[in-house]
């Protein structure tokens, strides 16, 4: 995020917003009486209440990120003792593109254009940025990231599990700082062996806001048990895409979205509709873009999963990575890495 | 629903979420009792509707959305209009600001449509996609309105002179 708009500093002010005690026992009160006089209503139409209450930390374990729900995939029998199945959700695919070797859908939430807006010519030449944002060429870095929010590991006995990205271009970065709910050492603290970076053309370091980019990690499960678990490794991890800016056609998608970005920072429109409609236009072109240099990036990628049981076992299934850009009607939707297992 | 499980949804809703919906609201309205009356209407509101949430995330989804909508037609409401002061037009009352809310009031000078999408997409960590599901409106929209809200708050902090 460039230095202009302190999303830290701006989190820590909203984090002071808030009710008092009095103003929360008002609204309790208000509620309540609502509630009365609903049930005193002497009408003859019977109201049937079919609304059931989730306990908070049921639903954090069950519901998915997304704002609708989605569908569990369980793509392999889990009854062996030493054994794992990767979970996820497919919810964002279409049918046709379903198949029983999938294991989940993955967006990249519109964060990949951003990431790229951040680095600007500006922060270029910032001593904070130019060590890792610059590769051989002097070429400015950009990725596209995709939060694997929903992708968990089920088994017995499991002991660690180890991500691995193989291809070159992809890698994982450990996003601990989406969590509110444990403490930004205790995450990190779950992740090891998370140090290499060969995969990218760029010396990336653990930066203000970003952390631990890695080829490969492993998670260490705090809690063992010999009875089924889930590992909800979602949103620590995203799984990056970098646009290797060494090949020639995919440079010029990055020249691309370089030049439309200029032209949406300053055109100047007459009127709120054209301006709408203009920034609609632009915004596609990034968005196809960024989609050209996912699709290209993303071939043959794949993941090893490995997964060590506490009886000195281990076992290692091997994702494949492609890539899915939904267009309707000429507009370009998010891009989509989809997780499958590869034969 | 009986009486039991009445009393755990309204204490689990104003425990879990009546904060989140007051930072919604005073992001909108940029007065600490107005974004207060916001949410007494919208919990209002939740008690009639109750019956037609299915979870806790369609719950949430709920709730923002509607804090939005009520907080901007408080803002349009009649009376409202009968206090406008020239710092009303920059979205901030002048009995109201928060001294310690520096880049907070910065972004509330924002147009309500930037600030609502910087809110959600910063502070929410909600994804373009959730986003633009919420607000009803498509993910290049919802890009666009990022992309052209920070470039306007980039203008307003320079003006401000802010140095993080």
């Amino acid at each position: 995020m460039a230095d202009y708009f302190n999303v830290d500093k701006f989190a820590e002010e909203m984090d002071t917003v808030s009710l008092t005690q009095n103003q929360k026992e008002i609204l309790l009160d208000k509620m309540r009486k609502f509630n009365e006089n609903a049930n005193s209503d002497k009408s003859s139409k019977k109201i049937k209440l079919n609304y059931s209450v989730w306990i908070k930390s049921v639903a954090a374990a069950l519901v998915v990120a997304m704002i609708f729900g989605g569908v569990f995939v369980y793509t392999n029998s889990i009854n062996a003792k030493n054994s794992f199945v990767v979970v996820a959700s497919a919810a964002e695919l279409p049918e046709s593109e379903l198949n029983d070797a999938i294991v989940g859908a993955f967006s990249d939430g519109g964060r990949a254009e951003f990431a790229m807006y951040d680095f600007d010519y500006v922060d270029v030449n910032n001593p904070l940025y130019s060590t890792h944002l610059l590769n051989e060429q002097g070429k400015i870095d950009y990725f596209n990231f995709f939060n694997l929010s929903e992708l968990n590991i089920v088994g017995k006995n499991i002991e660690s599990v180890t991500f691995k990205a193989n291809k070159k271009f992809t890698y994982f970065s450990i996003e601990p700082y989406y969590h509110a709910e444990k403490s930004l050492e205790e995450i990190l603290s779950m992740f090891t062996n998370c140090d290499t970076l060969s995969n990218s053309q760029y010396d990336k370091n653990a930066g203000d806001g970003f952390n631990g980019y890695c080829d490969s990690f492993t998670y260490k499960n705090p809690d063992i048990s010999n009875e089924e678990q889930t590992l909800e490794l979602g949103g620590y991890i995203s799984f990056v895409v970098e646009s290797d800016r060494t090949d020639e056609e995919i440079d010029e998608y990055v020249k691309k979205i370089e030049e439309v970005y200029s032209a949406y920072k300053t055109v100047d429109t007459p009127d709120e509709t054209t301006s709408a409609k203009m920034n609609e236009e632009l915004m596609n072109e990034i968005t196809k873009s960024v989609g050209e240099i996912d699709k290209k990036t993303l071939h043959g990628a794949t993941i090893d999963i490995t997964v060590n049981f506490a009886d000195g076992s281990s076992q290692t299934k091997v994702l494949n990575v492609d890539f899915y850009q939904k267009v309707e009607d000429g507009v370009y939707y998010s891009p989509q890495i989809v997780l499958s297992y590869a034969d | 629903m009986c009486a039991v499980e009445t009393e755990q949804f309204i204490n689990d809703v104003v425990e879990n979420y009546s904060d989140m919906m007051f930072r919604v609201a005073y992001n909108i309205t940029c007065n600490r009792d107005d974004a207060f009356d916001v949410c007494q209407d919208v919990f209002v509101k939740l008690m009639k509707n109750k019956n037609k949430i299915n979870n806790n995330v369609h719950l949430k989804a709920w709730l923002i959305r509607v804090t939005i909508n009520c907080a901007k037609n408080f803002k349009k409401q009649a009376y409202n209009r009968l206090t406008v002061s020239l710092n009303e037009l920059s979205g901030i009352r002048a009995d109201n600001i928060d001294d310690k809310l520096v880049l907070t009031s910065c972004v509330h000078k924002l147009p309500e449509k930037y600030k609502t999408a910087i809110y959600l997409f910063y502070y929410e960590n909600m994804s373009i996609n959730e986003i633009s599901r919420l607000l009803g409106i498509s993910e290049n929209t919802v890009k666009s309105r990022l992309v052209r809200g920070r470039e306007k708050l980039r203008t307003i902090l320079e003006k401000e002179n802010y140095n993080g």
